[in-house]
């Protein structure tokens, strides 16, 4: 009696998601027609495709960790990854989003703290790529609300707007890795922790530093806080906030892409 | 301009499949074309640069959405989150042809991202016809399912693989995209006469034509499509048409991706083929 196709299934899938052939394997092995080959050597062929195929999912997402670690690095660390948390969809764009939690502990990763965080730029860089398309704020309805009122507005931030702290200095790591970059390859590592956020112009995708004060006015901004209250929250951060020199940039850059009358609180929204 | 997208491809002009290196070159050049296919999930997310790339290429060709993720022979149940972004995709662009895959890519939830074979037995068959009728009946419409290439056969299999997708087109209700370069390194890995393949299906119920290079490793040939076409598969491909007529047809190159000179050198070769062996008669 040969096994059904759910059997099947479930063993050649385990047999090609593991690194190498175990005795674990065998019942598989003895469903397939070998002839010119072994049976193992078919799931062995098929282990290459699949392992290269994801592997080279992770490079194309993580480009400046595997300029970082190098190529041989990179690619057992993929591995040990694609074993570790198999990928989840049929959509290869879903796959690759918890490499940033894996590199944080991975052992031989240890001595690169900062790594798991460039990661999860990467992974930022990618959604804020395929996020939705959104209009410009409509300057008109901003200059219809009244003075009084413009405390208790609401600013919203577009879709392809991602915030992200970080206690390394990850913009110029980003930077000296991209390549195109030709000057010298160096990093003022004790830099105080960055704020950047991750936008699109243009369908491009781009990185810019924020001060506290800007990084938790966006942040309460998303978290639907009313402008007021945002407003002192990043000057308690950086007294030296300019509210108006600040949302005139992220209208222009459209980070901040529309406004709405804040009459119920956040939650009931 | 939509409304003035073109819908109905013209059978006896090959098209290429459409990847982002070309696309700059494609823009500029704006080549004639049969058509243009595409990865159905490169253009699953909710916007940003590849949408507004296939808009602009939607309004000068007609389009093909081709799948490779929705796993319609594995034992889980179709993903309906996937299933929903490539109705969206479907109802947004209106392509000419939608295809999917004679495959399981994986199983419990877990994805090797791999066209994997079925065993080609009744229940797997009657397992693949319910899922192509439940993703016809979603995207309503017809689809087409194609063959794919493998390196390794289940001692289960009871049906010759021809049979099952012959079958599957007869039963499911949908067409069959016959990847001819499939089908002969099939006949080459599991020794087989190609053109008994070709000759299995019925004419009519083929609605796309796949060409692609492979790799001869040695011990086995690999579907790379990463190479140009080869002469034994141009004289199948002859042979596909002179039985089929004018079927749509299509370049895939997917791995160390050529200039796109290249890639339309090989399509007017399909061209060309299409136009001596068909004779004006579209199938």
């Amino acid at each position: 009696m040969r096994p059904d196709l759910f059997t099947i299934q479930t063993q050649l899938k385990r047999a090609l998601l593991s690194r190498t052939s175990t005795a674990a394997h065998t019942g598989i092995a003895s469903e397939i027609v070998e002839g010119t080959l072994s049976a193992q050597r078919r799931i062995a062929i098929y282990r290459h495709n699949v392992f290269t195929n994801l592997c080279n999912a992770l490079s194309d997402l993580y480009p400046v960790v595997k300029r970082i670690v190098g190529e041989v690095f990179f690619t057992e660390a993929a591995h040990s990854f694609i074993t570790q948390i198999p990928s989840r969809a049929g959509d290869l764009n879903q796959f690759g989003r918890e490499f940033g939690p894996f590199l944080r502990h991975y052992p031989h990763a240890s001595d690169l703290p900062y790594l798991a965080e460039v990661a999860t730029l990467e992974w930022q860089w990618h959604t804020v790529f395929h996020a939705a398309d959104a209009a410009p704020l409509d300057l008109a309805r901003l200059a219809s609300i009244p003075a009084d009122q413009m405390g208790a507005i609401v600013f919203a931030l577009h879709p392809a707007v991602t915030l992200l702290s970080s206690p390394y200095p990850l913009l110029q790591i980003w930077q000296v890795n991209q390549p195109e970059y030709a000057d010298d390859w160096q990093i003022d590592w004790d830099a105080p922790a960055v704020h950047l956020v991750v936008y699109r112009r243009e369908f491009e995708v781009r990185i810019q530093q924020l001060t506290g004060g800007e990084h938790i006015f966006l942040q309460s901004a998303a978290a639907g806080l009313p402008l007021e209250q945002a407003w002192q929250a990043a000057i308690a951060q950086s007294p030296e906030f300019n509210l108006h020199g600040f949302i005139g940039d992220c209208v222009q850059s459209h980070i901040i892409n529309n406004v709405e009358p804040a009459v119920l609180p956040a939650a009931c929204r | 301009m939509t409304g003035q997208r073109p819908a109905a491809i013209e059978p006896m002009l090959a098209g290429i499949g459409l990847r982002s290196p070309h696309y700059r070159d494609m823009q500029a050049l704006a080549p004639a074309l049969g058509f243009l296919e595409v990865h159905s999930e490169n253009f699953f997310g909710d916007g940003g640069q590849p949408l507004a790339y296939l808009e602009w290429f939607r309004e000068r060709y007609p389009l093909s959405t081709h799948g490779v993720g929705l796993s319609l022979g594995s034992v889980d149940p179709l993903d309906d989150t996937h299933l929903q972004k490539l109705k969206r995709l479907v109802d947004r662009f209106e392509p000419a042809l939608v295809s999917e895959h004679l495959c399981w890519v994986g199983v419990n939830g877990e994805f090797t991202n791999d066209l994997l074979p079925m065993p080609y037995t009744p229940a797997a068959l009657a397992h693949v016809v319910a899922k192509v009728g439940q993703v016809q009946d979603c995207l309503q419409r017809q689809i087409l399912v194609e063959n794919v290439s493998s390196y390794l056969q289940f001692k289960s299999s009871t049906i010759p693989e021809w049979d099952f997708v012959a079958s599957l087109a007869s039963q499911a209700g949908c067409q069959i995209l016959l990847d001819v370069n499939n089908i002969y390194v099939n006949s080459r890995n599991h020794q087989f006469d190609a053109y008994r393949y070709i000759d299995a299906i019925a004419t009519g119920s083929v609605g796309e034509i796949h060409l692609a290079g492979f790799q001869d490793t040695g011990e086995i040939l690999i579907d790379t499509h990463g190479d140009r076409v080869s002469a034994a598969v141009w004289a199948l491909y002859e042979h596909a048409i002179s039985r089929f007529g004018a079927v749509p047809t299509l370049i895939e190159w997917d791995t160390d991706i050529p200039a796109l000179d290249v890639l339309l050198g090989e399509a007017g070769r399909a061209t060309s083929i299409l136009q001596a062996t068909a004779g004006g008669h579209a199938a």
